[in-house]
């Protein structure tokens, strides 16, 4: 019986280096940050007829939840004509450093995959078009012509879909998935 | 407390009886010729002739008739349809001397058998009785026959086929369990004896288990901490390879497995042997899966995909008092979600419900494309045991798991990187004795760790922290039985150690850590009623302490457009289980078991949609808190068969659940709507000439019931959908080729090609169910 038993013993010993060696070290978890999820919008608009141009950012670093975004107010000028540009980034706090990874371009390579809509509301108080085409001749909407009437506040909602194989000459705001969906308060003054 | 509820379980178990005790009598009038009188029946126990105690699995043979039978766990035999006259029985049982009493019969007749020991002859053996109910709670067994319909079929799809099993879906590919309405974290799955360990958090995160490995599944339903852990308030689910070999020699085994619709193509090949000189034995079992998009009867799933790919490998050492068993289980799965139920926000889900039919639709293909899941999870486990002399056996069991669990968005298709990659890894232990009975008393001890290990890698989505969870626990579990009555009494203790660490913008890693003293118990009574019926009940008592996601969870969950948040306040859920179950069997024509049950869970752990948004760049998410209230589950199982011929049987498995919270009175999410399935069955006579044999064919149909008790409250994005009824069949054969036998089934469900949307699909906001599929599978042992 006592040999018998050995086996056993060796058995439990076995398990139990097993169970202390396999414990990793201590790790503690990266910032907290999605790679390559946008977190900062820009709308950069320039007169036409020249002068100071107008931008608006949209920052969340943290994603939705936690801290709320940051947004600026747009302030246009009336009877105005501007040349517009938007841009999409990735921004991430690394402890002591900052790194800002711009994905307006891959959105402009996948431009049959993507189209930004612009909706304002009231009606008529800036009127985008969109002014760059992708591969099958479709708006994409990263570059685009604004212009201005009469003064007035109101908002600007800014929607980037991703619309792999459903973007046609009749889809639209409500076509596929929504990667960024952002609004901008407005004054045209 | 629950004393009064008990004689009313009793009552209406009485009272279920009485038309069972009708249809029997009709049985015993609707016999043959009333002038023959052959319906009588001889039944009776078979005893000890000095113990007076039961012997389990003797033989007893009527020489005239050359029919014979076996006594059940009670000693009981029985013989229907014998005619009047005058017979004689053979008595055998190992370690007894055969007796050959010769009776006559005139009327029904319950006669008892004695046998004499036969001390030349005895020594140890283990028979094992035809049924066998070992324990007071609810059980249900998914092998055999019903075990190989399922083949093909994921765990959580397979397991659908027992009683008061459902599962919760998302999309046609990922199926988890559920009983009696409880899911998740709340049903523990022992794979092969070990605690399966994975992110079953998740309601998208199907287990990570091949069920073509295994050759039974067993579903204990109810609270049942005392054995496998405090947090089984659920039940369990314990999947089971079959044991290896103990003859000598190697045999294998190859199954191939084909459908229509998704076009899934299924492989598995099994060798396995045992050495001639060593007390040696291995197993190899292998397969592999895959399929394409799933259809709809209207549409085609995009992108709704999957593979899969598993391996075991199995060694075994035994000797008559120590063994040991060293296992090594690998499995991967790739499997795409439906395109146009990745949504990004509200307005998106709005859309998406509003559409008739998903967005994209696509055609069939085999392409996973994102947004999809890579899970992989490896299980090493060793295990020995060593018989303690006279005293009982001491079984130790190691096992070491690893699950990687990768989720694919579908954000632009920027680099190959996941969005979730979250790495778990699990070391448990369990060392437990069993005791050889004393007096009449038999039983287990136990303890078992658990220590796990949680993290995600660099830059992708923090859902889920970090944490190293440490569980200790401690059971012991006795067994009384004397005649007709067996009590059972449990009793464990676990403690768990919670550190988790989490990353915080602007006070960098804290590091809050719990301890959860949680307690479970048992208490369950068996009583043998009679040769016909055993009644059973049991009160279980179970706590389980919050699950990390459940304090912090703290994402975007993109299937449901709904960020979710933990709440660190949380504390552990505390569960009385009661369960009565009414065994009516070995009767030749009706049999069956009804189990009722009433769950009280206090500080139920539930996601609540919160009424305000959560405000990101992609816009507006719906907000989930994990919250805490008062709940109640009850509900009753049905399952019995009625043999309409000899050769055709009617099968029917009927469950209802009910579940509210008690504190505000409302209807709780995703519990499973009432369902019956009702089955004709028609087995073909062998004939000896014939190449095939145990042919049967069989039709039936589900019917799930429309979950009625949902209100805004409890689905606040989209009502419940309606009722549906599924079409299904089954055929089975087995050939003969020479000496070459093959086993050949095809299962075809939704044969209807319906069109329907289950309440438990979280998918059903966007798109319809699969529809007809036939499924065909041979199996060519070798």
């Amino acid at each position: 019986m006592k040999k018998s038993f050995r086996p056993y013993i060796a058995f439990l010993l076995m398990g139990s280096l097993l169970t202390f060696s396999a414990c990793k070290d201590e790790e503690d978890p990266e910032p907290d940050h999605e790679h390559d999820a946008v977190t900062t919008v820009t709308l950069t608009l320039t007169p036409t007829s020249g002068g100071q141009a107008v931008t608006a950012t949209w920052e969340d670093h943290d994603g939705p939840g936690g801290n709320a975004p940051e947004i600026d107010e747009l302030v246009l000028s009336a009877n105005t004509t501007y040349t517009g540009s938007i841009t999409f980034a990735s921004e991430e706090e690394h402890g002591d450093h900052h790194d800002t990874h711009d994905l307006t371009e891959e959105i402009r390579e996948e431009g049959t995959a993507h189209e930004i809509f612009y909706l304002v509301t009231p009606q008529g108080l800036v009127t985008f078009n969109k002014t760059d085409k992708d591969a099958n001749n479709l708006p994409i909407g990263l570059e685009t012509t604004a212009t201005t009437s009469a003064a007035g506040t109101g908002k600007v909602r800014i929607i980037l879909k991703h619309q792999p194989g459903t973007k046609t000459s009749t889809s639209n705001e409500n076509t596929g998935e929504s990667d960024v969906d952002i609004t901008f308060d407005t004054r045209v003054q | 407390m629950f004393r009064p509820k008990f004689i009313l379980v009793l009552l209406w178990q009485l009272l279920l009886m009485a038309p069972m005790a009708v249809a029997q009598g009709q049985l015993y009038l609707d016999g043959d010729d009333p002038e023959q009188d052959c319906g009588l029946t001889l039944s009776g126990k078979v005893l000890d002739h000095d113990t007076r105690e039961p012997l389990i699995g003797a033989t007893i043979y009527i020489e005239e008739l050359q029919r014979g039978t076996m006594s059940d766990e009670y000693g009981n035999y029985h013989f229907h349809h014998l005619c009047r006259g005058s017979y004689t029985l053979k008595v055998t049982y190992i370690g007894y001397v055969a007796e050959r009493p010769v009776l006559r019969i005139s009327t029904s007749t319950v006669r008892n058998l004695t046998l004499h020991t036969d001390a030349r002859q005895l020594k140890q053996v283990v028979i094992t009785g035809g049924r066998l109910q070992e324990q007071a709670q609810a059980i249900e067994t998914l092998q055999g026959r019903e075990l190989e319909e399922t083949r093909g079929l994921s765990l959580g799809e397979s397991l659908k086929k027992l009683t008061g099993v459902s599962s919760v879906q998302t999309g046609p590919t990922v199926s988890k369990p559920v009983i009696h309405g409880l899911f998740g974290n709340r049903v523990v799955i022992m794979n092969n004896g070990v605690r399966h360990e994975s992110q079953q958090w998740g309601n998208e995160h199907a287990p990570e288990i091949d069920p073509l490995n295994a050759q039974q599944m067993r579903v204990i339903k109810g609270a049942a901490g005392v054995r496998y852990g405090s947090d089984a308030i659920g039940g369990i689910v314990l999947v089971e390879p079959s044991a290896l070999p103990d003859s000598a020699g190697i045999n294998g085994e190859v199954t191939l497995i084909g459908s229509t619709n998704n076009r899934m193509g299924t492989v598995a090949a099994m060798a396995e042997g045992k050495l001639r000189q060593l007390p040696l034995s291995w197993r190899l079992h292998t397969s592999a899966k895959k399929a394409g998009s799933a259809q709809a009867p209207a549409y085609n799933l995009n992108n709704t995909g999957f593979e899969e790919q598993n391996m075991a490998a199995m060694l075994g050492y035994k000797q008559q008092r120590f063994g040991a068993e060293l296992y090594y289980s690998y499995f991967h799965t790739k499997l795409g979600f439906l395109s146009s139920a990745h949504i990004g926000n509200l307005t998106d889900l709005a859309n998406a419900i509003g559409r008739e039919r998903p967005e994209e639709t696509g055609s069939f293909t085999y392409t996973i494309a994102r947004p999809y899941q890579d899970v992989s999870h490896h299980l090493l486990k060793a295990k020995a045991f060593y018989q303690t002399g006279e005293a009982g056996e001491l079984q130790f069991t190691y096992g070491l798991q690893q699950n990687v669990r990768q989720e694919y968005d579908r954000h632009r298709n920027t680099g190959d990187r996941p969005q979730l990659d979250l790495d778990l890894q699990t070391h448990t232990t369990e060392l437990v004795w069993e005791h050889k009975p004393v007096a009449n008393l038999s039983g287990s001890m136990g303890a078992t760790t658990i220590w796990q290990n949680n993290s995600y890698a660099a830059n992708t989505r923090p859902l889920l922290p970090y944490f190293i969870n440490t569980t200790i626990g401690a059971f012991v579990s006795e067994k009384w039985r004397k005649d007709n009555l067996q009590l059972e009494a449990g009793i464990r203790y676990d403690n768990k150690a919670l550190d988790i660490k989490r990353w915080n913008r602007t006070e960098g890693v804290l590091r809050p850590s719990y301890t959860f003293h949680n307690f479970s118990g048992s208490f369950g009574a068996l009583y043998d009623l009679g040769y016909h019926v055993t009644l059973s009940a049991n009160v279980g008592y179970a706590s389980r302490a919050p699950h990390a996601y459940e304090l912090f969870a703290n994402g975007l969950h993109n299937s449901a457009a709904s960020f979710e948040r933990g709440n660190p306040e949380l504390v552990s859920e505390d569960a009385v289980n009661t369960v009565a179950t009414l065994n009516y069997h070995s009767n030749l024509r009706l049999n069956g078991e009804l189990s009722l049950y009433y769950n009280t869970i206090n500080n139920y752990i539930y996601l609540q949609l919160a009424p305000d948004y959560a405000l990101g760049i992609g816009g507006a998410y719906l907000q989930a808190d994990y919250m805490q209230a008062d709940a109640r589950f009850w509900g009753a199982d049905l399952n019995f068969d009625y043999a309409l011929t000899n050769r055709l049987t009617l099968n029917n498995k009927t469950s209802l659940v009910y579940a509210k919270n008690r504190e505000t009175g409302s209807y709780l999410p995703f519990i499973t709507p009432g369902r019956t399935d009702n089955t004709l069955r028609y087995s073909f006579e062998n004939k000896s000439a014939s190449r095939l044999s145990d042919n049967y064919l069989a039709l039936g149909g589900l019917y799930v019931g429309r979950q009625n008790r949902s209100d805004a409250q409890s689905d606040p994005v989209l009502a419940a959908p309606d009722a549906y009824f599924l079409l299904h069949a089954e055929a089975g054969t087995n050939l003969q080729f020479g000496k070459q036998q093959v086993e050949l089934g095809i299962v075809g469900s939704n044969l209807l090609n319906t069109s329907y949307r289950d309440y438990q699909n979280r998918l059903r906001y966007f798109a319809d169910e699969m529809g007809r599929m036939i499924m065909f599978r041979i199996k060519v042992p070798l």
